[in-house]
Formats: C-alpha cells, sequence, structure tokens
C-alpha cells in the first residue's frame, strides 16, 4: 500500500518520465517487477538511479543496493595495486579486442557510456541519460558535459558518434560488428548539441546495454583514435591515466588528477598489470605475494584461494555459462524425446556440487539465466528423473540405449562436464565417447561446416556473461543462427525470438522469454547444466575490487592497506 | 712422467695437408647444409602452420566475431593471400635483412626475439651452469664407485628424476622452496630494473627443474665415458706407472670421459633455449619457447616462422661448438 506521501512523490517523478518509462513504473505498482527488477529496468531505460530510487522510496523502503558491495571499513588513500592477468593475445585495439587480457588493460583508462555492474542494471558513465522513442528505434543519449580525455581534450558528442561509427563499420573489422549487426549500422548514431542520436536498424529496448560496456569493445575514444598509436597512450577519460606498456609483461597506471567524477576519486597511486600465459601461475603469484589480486579465474585453478583466510574471495553472480547441443537434424537426436532423456539423466545440483563447489546457480536447458530480467522465474526447474528418461528412450525405439560422441573443447572445466554427462548416459544406457579438442582445433573456423563445435553430433560450448539473452537465443537457436550447433529449426522459437525483440513492454517481453522457455523444455535441442559464478580473489586488506563479469576489472574504487 | 696419450701422435702426422681447394670444399660444406637446413625447415613451418586449425583473423578476434570483422582482419595481415605469396614475401624480407612483423602484436619480429632469446638464453645459461658440473661429477663418482650404493643412488635417483615432467617439478619446488620456506620468488621476472644479481636470484628456481630433467641424462653419460676411460690401455698405464689416483682421473680419465657428454651438450643447449615452453609458463617467463608457443596459437606464422629458425640456427651453433670443444679435446675429431 502506498502512502499518500508516496502517491504525490510518485506524480511528481510521472512528469519527468517519458510514457516507457511510466509504464515500468506502472508494472512496479502492479506486483509484475520485483524492485530489483524495475530498478534494472528502469536504468536500461535511462531512468536516473535518484529518480528510480525516488520512485521506490515512494513504494516504501529503502532502494536495493545497487552499488558494489560497500567495503569493509575505511580504505586507505595512496599505494600500488598489483593485478595479474591473462596476457593479451594481440596488439591492444579497442575495436578489435576480444580476450579477457586486453580487456582489462583498456578499461583502466577507457569508460564507456554506461556500466553494466554485477546486478546487470546500468550505471550512467559517460552519457548522463537516455531514452527511446515510443517505438524503441531511436534511442538518445546525452553526453556528460566537463569530461576530459588525458590529453586535456573535451570529450564530446562527435566523439561518441565516431566511436560507434568506427565500431558499425563492417570496413574496419570491428570485434562489435556481431553485436551490431541488425541493431545498428554505420551512421546510425549523429550528434545533436551535447547529444548523440541512435537511429536503431529495427527497434531494440536492450540497446543501452549495447552501447554499455556489456558491448565491452564500446570504449568511447576521441574522433582522431589511431589504433597504431594506441598503446603509446591508451587515450581514455577514466580515473586512471597511461604509465607504462611493454608487450608481454604488463602495465601500469597512475592516479588520473583530474577525473570528472568527484563521487568516484580513486583511491590507490598506481595500478600494475602483470601479464601471465596461464591461469594457474596468477594463483601462485597472489599466494607467493607477487601480485594483490586476482580476477576471472576458473574455479579449478583458484579453489585453494577461496577457503584460504590470507585472501578474501571474490565471487560475482554471472549468466557465463556452458551449453550441450545437440544435433537436430542427426538421428537419434532427431527425436526430441531422446534429447529430453539426456537432459532429464543429468544430476545438474549434483555436477554444479562436484565441479564449481556451488559457484554458480542452475541451468534449465535455455540461454535465459535467473540473472537476466527478462527470465520468466515462474518456469519449472528441470530435475534428473531416470526413470523418465528411460521410459523416453523405450518409446523412442531405443530401449537398448544407442553410442553417440560428445566434443568439447579443453577449457576450465568442461572436460570433467563431458565426463559426467557421459556417466549421466550410462545411468540411461547411452554410450557417449569423449572427443576433447584443444580450443583452437575446436572453434576452427567457428562457421558452420569448418567448426568441430558447430558440426558435432553433440558439442559442449561456454558463452561469456551476457546482462540480456538477444545475442545467444539468437545466435545460437534461431533456425538461421550462425553459432546453432544444434541445427534447431523451430518456426515457432523464431517467432517468439523475434516477438521478444520487438517489445517495449517489459510484462510483453517476459511472456516471450516464458513462451521461449517452456518451448525450449519441450523439445530440448541443448542442456545447460548450469550459469557460473565469475570468481576472483584478493589478498587481505584489499578493498573495493569490483570484478565486472563482462571481464572489466574496475579499480577505481579500489583500496590496499 | 707423462702419461700415454689416447691417440698416438702418429696418424696425425701422416695426414697430408689438405690442398686448398678441398679445404675451401670443407669449410663450405657446413655452411651450405646449414642455409639448406634452414630453409627446408622454414618451408616446413610454413606447410605446417598452414594446416593448423583456424585462421588468424578468427583466432584474434574470438569465435563469436562476425565473419566480416574477420575477412577485414586477414585481408589487413594479408594473411588471405597464397600460401606461395606469403611464403617468398617471407623469404624476400628475410634475405634483406628484415624478420618481419608480428601480425598478432603488430611489433617488429626482431624487437620480439631480442628479448625472448636473451631470456631463453639467461636461463638455459644458468641451469647449464649448474647441472654440468653437477652431472660429471656425479658420473664419474658413479663410475669410480662403479656397482657400489653410491653408484646405483646416483645414477637411481638420476633417472628416475629424468622422467618427471618439468611442470611436476616446478610446482613442487614452488610450493616447497616458494611459498612454504619463502627462499625463492615464485615467478622468474624479477621487477624492472633489476641488478644482475637479482635477475640471477629469480632464475634459480626455474633453472632446477632443467637441472633436475637433465642431470640424470647426462650423469649417465659421463658414468659410461669414465668407465670406457677406466676400462682403456692408457688408464691401466698410468696406474702401472704409479700416477696417483687424483692425477689419472683429472688428467687422463676426464678428457676421455667428457667427449660423449659433450657431444650431447650442444642439443641439450638448443633444448635449452627453444624448449622451454612449461617451465616459462609456469614461472611467467618471457622466453622463445613461449613466444613461439603464443605464435602458434595465433597462427602468427611470420612470428613462428622466425621463433623456429632461431632455434634451429641455435641449435645448429650449438651442435658445431659441442663439436669444435670435442674436437679440441680429442684430436680424432679433427682429424675425421
Amino acid at each position: 500500500m502506498i502512502s499518500r506521501a508516496g502517491i504525490r512523490r510518485l506524480d511528481g517523478v510521472r512528469s519527468q518520465v517519458s510514457a516507457v518509462e511510466g509504464h515500468v513504473i506502472d508494472e512496479l505498482l502492479g506486483g509484475r517487477l520485483s524492485r530489483r527488477e524495475f530498478l534494472r529496468r528502469a536504468t536500461v531505460l535511462g531512468m536516473s538511479i535518484p529518480l528510480a530510487g525516488g520512485v521506490l522510496a515512494a513504494c516504501a523502503g529503502p532502494v536495493p543496493g545497487e552499488a558494489p558491495a560497500a567495503p569493509a571499513g575505511p580504505q586507505q588513500a595512496g599505494g600500488t595495486l598489483r593485478n595479474a592477468v591473462n596476457t593479451p593475445t594481440a596488439a591492444i585495439d579497442p575495436t578489435k579486442v576480444a580476450d579477457n587480457g586486453g580487456l582489462v588493460t583498456m578499461c583502466q583508462t577507457g569508460e564507456y557510456l554506461a556500466y553494466t555492474d554485477s546486478n546487470a542494471g546500468l550505471r550512467p558513465v559517460l552519457a548522463e541519460r537516455w531514452a527511446p522513442d515510443a517505438t524503441g528505434g531511436v534511442w538518445t543519449f546525452d553526453i556528460r558535459q566537463g569530461v576530459t580525455f588525458h590529453n586535456g581534450a573535451p570529450l564530446t558528442a562527435a566523439d561518441v558518434v565516431a566511436t560507434f561509427d568506427r565500431l558499425a563499420d563492417p570496413a574496419n573489422g570491428s570485434n562489435a560488428l556481431s553485436v551490431f549487426k541488425g541493431v545498428l549500422s554505420k551512421g546510425g548514431a549523429r550528434a545533436q548539441g551535447n547529444q548523440v542520436v541512435f537511429t536503431l536498424d529495427r527497434p531494440n529496448v536492450n540497446f543501452p546495454y549495447l552501447a554499455s560496456s556489456q558491448n565491452y569493445n564500446a570504449i568511447i575514444l576521441p574522433a582522431s583514435y589511431d589504433p597504431t598509436r594506441y598503446t603509446t597512450d591508451f587515450m581514455g577519460t577514466g580515473p586512471y591515466k597511461f604509465d607504462s606498456y611493454t608487450p608481454g609483461v604488463g602495465a601500469s597506471f597512475v592516479k588520473n588528477p583530474t577525473y570528472w567524477d568527484a563521487t568516484r576519486q580513486p583511491f590507490l597511486d598506481r595500478v600494475e598489470l602483470k601479464f601471465y600465459t596461464d591461469l594457474p601461475p596468477q594463483v601462485v603469484a597472489l599466494q607467493g605475494n607477487e601480485v594483490d589480486v586476482v580476477s576471472g579465474i576458473s574455479y579449478s585453478a583458484g579453489r585453494g584461494l577461496f577457503t584460504d583466510p590470507a585472501f578474501t574471495p571474490l565471487y560475482v553472480p554471472s549468466t557465463y555459462t556452458r551449453q550441450l547441443s545437440m544435433r537436430c537434424d542427426q538421428a537419434p537426436f532427431t527425436d526430441p524425446r531422446v534429447r529430453t532423456a539426456l537432459a532429464l539423466a543429468l544430476d545438474r545440483p549434483a555436477a554444479l556440487k562436484g565441479l564449481l563447489d556451488d559457484k554458480g546457480v542452475l541451468g534449465d536447458d535455455s540461454p535465459f539465466a535467473p540473472l537476466q530480467p527478462a527470465t520468466d522465474k515462474t518456469v519449472e526447474q528441470r530435475a534428473q528423473d531416470l526413470a523418465k528418461a528411460k521410459q523416453l528412450l523405450a518409446d523412442a525405439g531405443l530401449a537398448g540405449g544407442f553410442d553417440a560422441t560428445i566434443a568439447a573443447p579443453r577449457v576450465q572445466e568442461i572436460p570433467d562436464l563431458a565426463v559426467t554427462l557421459q556417466n549421466a548416459a550410462k545411468e540411461i544406457g547411452v554410450r557417449l565417447t569423449l572427443d576433447i579438442q584443444a580450443p583452437n582445433d575446436y572453434y576452427g573456423d567457428a562457421v558452420l561446416g569448418s567448426s568441430p563445435w558447430l558440426d558435432s553430433q553433440l558439442s559442449l560450448v561456454d558463452y561469456g556473461h551476457r546482462s540480456v539473452p538477444d545475442v545467444i537465443a539468437n545466435a545460437a537457436l534461431r533456425s538461421d543462427g550462425v553459432w546453432n550447433a544444434a541445427h534447431y529449426n523451430s518456426p515457432a522459437y523464431d517467432a517468439l525470438f523475434d516477438d521478444y525483440t520487438s517489445q517495449l513492454d517489459v510484462q510483453k517481453q517476459k511472456e516471450a522469454v516464458g513462451k521461449m522457455q517452456r518451448l525450449l523444455l519441450v523439445d530440448t535441442p541443448i542442456i545447460v547444466p548450469y550459469f557460473l559464478d565469475w570468481l576472483g580473489a584478493t589478498k587481505k586488506g584489499v578493498q573495493g575490487v569490483n570484478l565486472n563479469p563482462t571481464g572489466q576489472l574496475d579499480l577505481s574504487r579500489a583500496s590496499i592497506a | 712422467v707423462t702419461a700415454v696419450a689416447p691417440v698416438p701422435g702418429p696418424a696425425r702426422l701422416a695426414d697430408p695437408p689438405p690442398p686448398p681447394r678441398r679445404l675451401l670444399r670443407r669449410l663450405l660444406r657446413p655452411v651450405v647444409l646449414f642455409v639448406i637446413n634452414l630453409v627446408l625447415l622454414s618451408a616446413l613451418v610454413f606447410v605446417g602452420a598452414e594446416v593448423l586449425p583456424g585462421n588468424i583473423g578468427r583466432l584474434l578476434l574470438g569465435r563469436t566475431a562476425d565473419q566480416r570483422s574477420v575477412d577485414v582482419l586477414n585481408h589487413e595481415l594479408g594473411a588471405d593471400r597464397p600460401l606461395v605469396v606469403r611464403y617468398l614475401s617471407f623469404l624476400d624480407g628475410l634475405l634483406h635483412g628484415d624478420l618481419g612483423t608480428s601480425l598478432a602484436l603488430r611489433q617488429p619480429n626482431a624487437d620480439l626475439l631480442g628479448a625472448a632469446l636473451a631470456n631463453s638464453v639467461k636461463l638455459a645459461a644458468l641451469a647449464f651452469a649448474i647441472v654440468v658440473p653437477l652431472a660429471l661429477l656425479g658420473g664419474v663418482l658413479a663410475a669410480l664407485r662403479r656397482d657400489t650404493w653410491v653408484d646405483r643412488t646416483i645414477i637411481g635417483v638420476g633417472v628416475a628424476l629424468t622422467v618427471l615432467p618439468e611442470f611436476v617439478t616446478g610446482l613442487i619446488l614452488i610450493l616447497v622452496l616458494s611459498l612454504g620456506l619463502k627462499l625463492f620468488p615464485v615467478t622468474a621476472s624479477p621487477p624492472p630494473g633489476s641488478g644482475a644479481l637479482t635477475q640471477l636470484y629469480y632464475l634459480v628456481l626455474p633453472a632446477l627443474p632443467l637441472v633436475i630433467v637433465l642431470f640424470g641424462y647426462l650423469a649417465k653419460l659421463a658414468r659410461a665415458g669414465t668407465i670406457t676411460a677406466l676400462d682403456s690401455d692408457f688408464h691401466r698405464t698410468a696406474v702401472l706407472k704409479g700416477l696417483p689416483a687424483r692425477v689419472v682421473v683429472t688428467r687422463h680419465v676426464l678428457r676421455n670421459a667428457l667427449l660423449p657428454t659433450i657431444s650431447v651438450l650442444g642439443t641439450q643447449a638448443g633444448y635449452l633455449i627453444g624448449g622451454l615452453v612449461v617451465v616459462e609458463i609456469l614461472f611467467n617467463y618471457r622466453g622463445i619457447g613461449s613466444l613461439i608457443f603464443m605464435a602458434a596459437q595465433n597462427k602468427d606464422i611470420p612470428l613462428l616462422e622466425v621463433g623456429v629458425l632461431t632455434v634451429g640456427v641455435a641449435y645448429m651453433l650449438l651442435s658445431a661448438l659441442s663439436d669444435l670443444i670435442a674436437g679440441l679435446l680429442d684430436p680424432r675429431v679433427r682429424t675425421r
């Protein structure tokens, strides 16, 4: 029940927001959105945190914490923080970066229009606010004023337009092209005073995510950006500025004394990144006091740190996942009963516990993760049911089981997951042979027809974190999807996906996703056993390290005792 | 009193001095073979890298990148040109003293290789400096105490340690000496600007797994060589002449016992320079092994080529050096 004062406050808020934002407020009031979901959705639509907080306050109660976990105690200014980072595999060029090492390095100086926090909400950074038109086809971003690049040049709307044109132009070989495909084309962004207006190829209610840190190539660069000179200055607007960079060895950054955000002035004087070729040496380096922070590590590599009182473990919920695709166009997996039987054989809680010590949440055989706002959490969770699995196989005429091969890359715990699936299949008489390959062999050209990942009868793959499911739900499951390893061809799914992406109404989005989730449980082209936490650890005395499952390492509020 | 030389002098005196043309041929022959080997090696690497899965554009941009971006990057890097064109272009650059540019790192290969090679040589030199005297001492001692517990312990333990992979011994050493006793740092890379002694200190732990791997093999060779020398006529004569045992061993036995060991040191040195991928990764050391590994992973063929060729040259030069040293120690080698 809302108080009269609350109603008055809400009326005041309504006068400041668009019709779409007003609709989200209605969804909250109608009980169809939780407070957390409201905050996520409101920030995506460009409502400021104080404004959204005002709405929640009017509905009684304080704003749920969306900021990174508050430090345990007072933070000390000064000092150097040493971070273990994967060696960047290529020359760092923000438009092309595809590896975690390159991303962590460039995000020390670079900033985005908005930052995707660990709750999948959006924090305005270089854009102060944004709003869609009534269709979601045009988005207007207000570019923050008074921000300067590290060379003193002011940030302008023209810099933002140049950045997005660079990313959306197929001639540049940008790594963001796959994200912008069908969403934003070159020329789609134009400056209008202090604003940038994005005219999309088709309406997309999740566009702010695609323009945020979620799209890790979208670091805002000067219009004069020259990729051949980037590693000589790492030009950006962020809280740290370039000090040194030695390819293959490391990089260092120093505090930016003129950082624009008075509320997020860095504590540290200096940040050092030390590059490592593999994860175990990073863990050993933390244990041996060579570094203070490790991030983006696998559970198996870091398990020694998570129980050691000398270190502070960092667990960030994410949508980082594993997916087993079953070729729907190859016998015996043409029969959905066979695919479902395999899915029912798996004991997911045991797999999550055994492989990851519960550092994650269960998957439900769809790419829609509990963390994503549009996921329908009322959809039943699939559980192990061996009797039903055997019955389904018998109904399909395969009571005696069958032989098949499961291909998988040698990446983190995936080979162990393949063994877990093999053992589960054995329970129902299915004999799986493992084909574990080096990642480069396994992904091959990453196009249908020349990639074991996309061509095998059964194939396991890893997908990185996405705050919204659009990219994977499209590419991995639509009949024309470029990563459709299951060769799933369902006009019903395709129609539901199109319906989902065209909806501005959050409730209708959720309805479409719920239908997709249920359809996928019936058809079962894929098995999604779990979504993993994004993991890291720090030395005791280190505070304010903000891991982001997209891969960024935000040290703007970090300190060391 | 002088001992009987292992090879009688008249054999050398009997060799007529080679005529100038024959001498020239003798000198040129290894050089020509050396060049042919390098060309074959470079062609082999190019063809071998071609059959590796994927392409550099896809490997650098990741499996989720749009195919158009991959095509653009491959074109930018020249990776979409025919194999023969790329190979000839590489050879042309090489003939003009240009080692090319790394496609992935966009840096001159010469710079990348120079730093990595210097690091590899430092680590190999330290490992050699530790293992060669140790293995010779162990081998000679085992031979002198043949079939006793000393012999069995040195050779038994040495051979047993040889079969332990470097990553196992490396991890154990890190756990015990670094994390446990805190005697050494866990990495091989000292802070920038460190002096020679600090660099040496950081390299001790990474060198130990290599010492462990090589000790047994080299000690066995030294033992066999020593035993052969001990069983020889010249040894017997030296003993019968009443020379002190220390003189017999140091002046006559060791010189002959070292020969087989020295002849394999060249190839082992090549391995130490170019084949230490695991140790370099474990101790986070930027050597040529990990550089080649990274180039192969990225299908960065120009960097892979010059990396492999550098290791090839190192192998050949070190083999030639070990032949030279063997020749100095044994005149029979010189006259062959």
